[in-house]
């Protein structure tokens, strides 16, 4: 098999990330509720991938990472305990329904950014788009479709400049690109695509040691006996207990990137992402989505005229054993911005571990069925 | 003589812990003793010459919350006495 669909999640990890989910599987107690040694070796590896992801960010306090399920669940957690239907809130047509659906739910007054023909956020309207009582925005940090990159800085300083707090969705760009921690108030990430963690680890950034409102409560193995839990990070969205395994894992991924350096992982994707999108170009009949004059993802997601997404991603797999991700990638509103609705993109993510070889094969592959 | 640095929540307990091992100060993990309240389950013991050492290294990295008891003997029974090296509480209690 080649493995195009890193941006679904990774395949090929670094082998210390499976050994040490292997290890914690057999060795670990329960991280956070007890003292001797299997208890603490669970809460100190809980508290080191705190650490690895703060030094990821440029985080002093490890204490500001709390840990989640997924980037889901820690978009969920934050627009719950933050946003509520009197406020007006800021996304964007690229965004993915893991930040959309969740602020469906709160009945929010939501306005929608769009973008140009390639893909890129217009900014400038952002200034028609607030409103008196706008208090959030709520945006990936780079499309899980296009493959653009979202220019966080300049999206960060207007919200400061309007006194609205930025929630970062950084699901496709943690660990495949830098994020520092003055781009957002609130970062949202995963484990399982970029930093090489296990499927089941992700979490929530806060740049700034801040309380949270409550919206997940139970055991903690703090205050037993008062009523309500500790609203302070990380504890506050913490509840239950932690998946300290696939968290074992999540550190031996972050620890990867801290070692290997993200220039260099960046780099090698853009090099891949370069020579795919080289080699098929020329081909009339497909039609690629995105920016591709600037700094992007691993990411190309295309068309070919007159075939269904998932009638392409088929052959590819079947002819050519190579997965890809056909269909609407769970962003509806750029599907429409592009009006893919119906056919669907198939969408090439690549990692670092890919091969040259492998990219030649997709494009051999590409060029045969569209030629 | 000892003493023990209990804390607000297991994660800054934790945290404490990696920062005093680090130190290489000879601090030991513990259950909190019932009689202390303070909400985190785990305490860290500590011996009274590397008190003083281990609480300027958690202030330094603005772990707030911290109490601190010493551990005496009434009779048969142990006992611990709040010691007035306490950090300011922190405010995000829920």
């Amino acid at each position: 098999m080649i493995y195009f669909d890193n941006a679904a999640t990774s395949l090929t990890r670094p082998p210390e990330v499976g050994q040490a989910v292997r290890y914690a599987i057999d060795h670990f107690g329960n991280s956070g509720r007890s003292f001797y040694d299997a208890a603490m070796e669970s809460g100190r590896a809980v508290f080191d991938a705190r650490a690895g992801i703060a030094q990821l960010i440029g985080l002093d306090n490890p204490l500001q990472v709390a840990f989640t399920s997924s980037a889901t669940e820690g978009l969920n957690l934050v627009i719950r305990s933050l946003i509520k239907s009197q406020d007006s809130v800021i996304s964007t047509v690229t965004d993915h329904n893991s930040v959309l659906r969740p602020l469906y739910l709160t009945g929010c007054d939501l306005r929608i950014l769009g973008c140009d023909d390639k893909g890129n956020l217009l900014l400038d309207d952002l200034d028609r788009l607030v409103r008196p009582n706008t208090r959030f925005m709520v945006c990936n940090h780079g499309s899980n479709v296009t493959g653009n990159i979202n220019d966080a800085r300049a999206i960060y300083s207007w919200c400061r400049a309007h006194g609205i707090t930025l929630i970062l969705d950084i699901a496709q760009t943690l660990g495949s690109i830098p994020v520092t921690a003055d781009m957002a108030d609130i970062f949202c990430f995963t484990g399982h695509k970029g930093l090489f963690g296990p499927q089941g680890t992700g979490g929530i950034i806060a740049a700034e040691d801040r309380p949270f409102p409550l919206v997940k409560t139970g055991g903690a193995g703090t205050d037993s006996f008062e009523r309500h839990q500790a609203t302070r990070m990380p504890d506050v969205f913490e509840a239950g207990t932690q998946n300290s395994h696939g968290l074992f894992g999540l550190l031996k991924g972050v620890e990867f990137i801290n070692r290997t350096g993200l220039a260099s992982i960046q780099e090698r994707e853009s090099r891949l992402t370069e020579r795919f999108q080289e080699g098929i170009r020329d081909l009339e009949k497909i039609t690629v989505y995105g920016d591709f004059s600037k700094a992007r993802l691993a990411v190309v997601s295309l068309t070919l005229e007159g075939m269904d997404s998932s009638d392409l991603a088929l052959r590819l797999w079947e002819e050519d054993q190579i997965a890809t991700r056909a269909g609407a990638h769970c962003a509806p509103l750029i599907h429409q911005h592009f009006k893919t609705e119906e056919q669907g993109m198939v969408r090439f993510s690549f990692s670092r571990f890919n091969t040259e070889e492998e990219i030649d094969q997709g494009i051999k592959a590409l060029r045969r069925i569209a030629g | 003589m000892e003493y023990l640095i209990a804390f607000t929540s297991t994660s800054q307990a934790i945290r404490a812990e990696r920062l005093l091992m680090d130190a290489k100060l000879k601090i030991r993990v513990m259950p909190l003793p019932g009689q202390i309240n303070v909400g985190c389950g785990i305490c860290l013991r500590v011996e009274a010459e590397e008190l003083e050492e281990a609480l300027r290294i958690l202030q330094s990295r603005l772990i707030g919350g911290i109490e601190v008891y010493q551990k005496t003997l009434e009779g048969k029974r142990i006992i611990y006495l709040p010691h007035p090296i306490t950090t300011q509480e922190d405010e995000s209690t829920g």
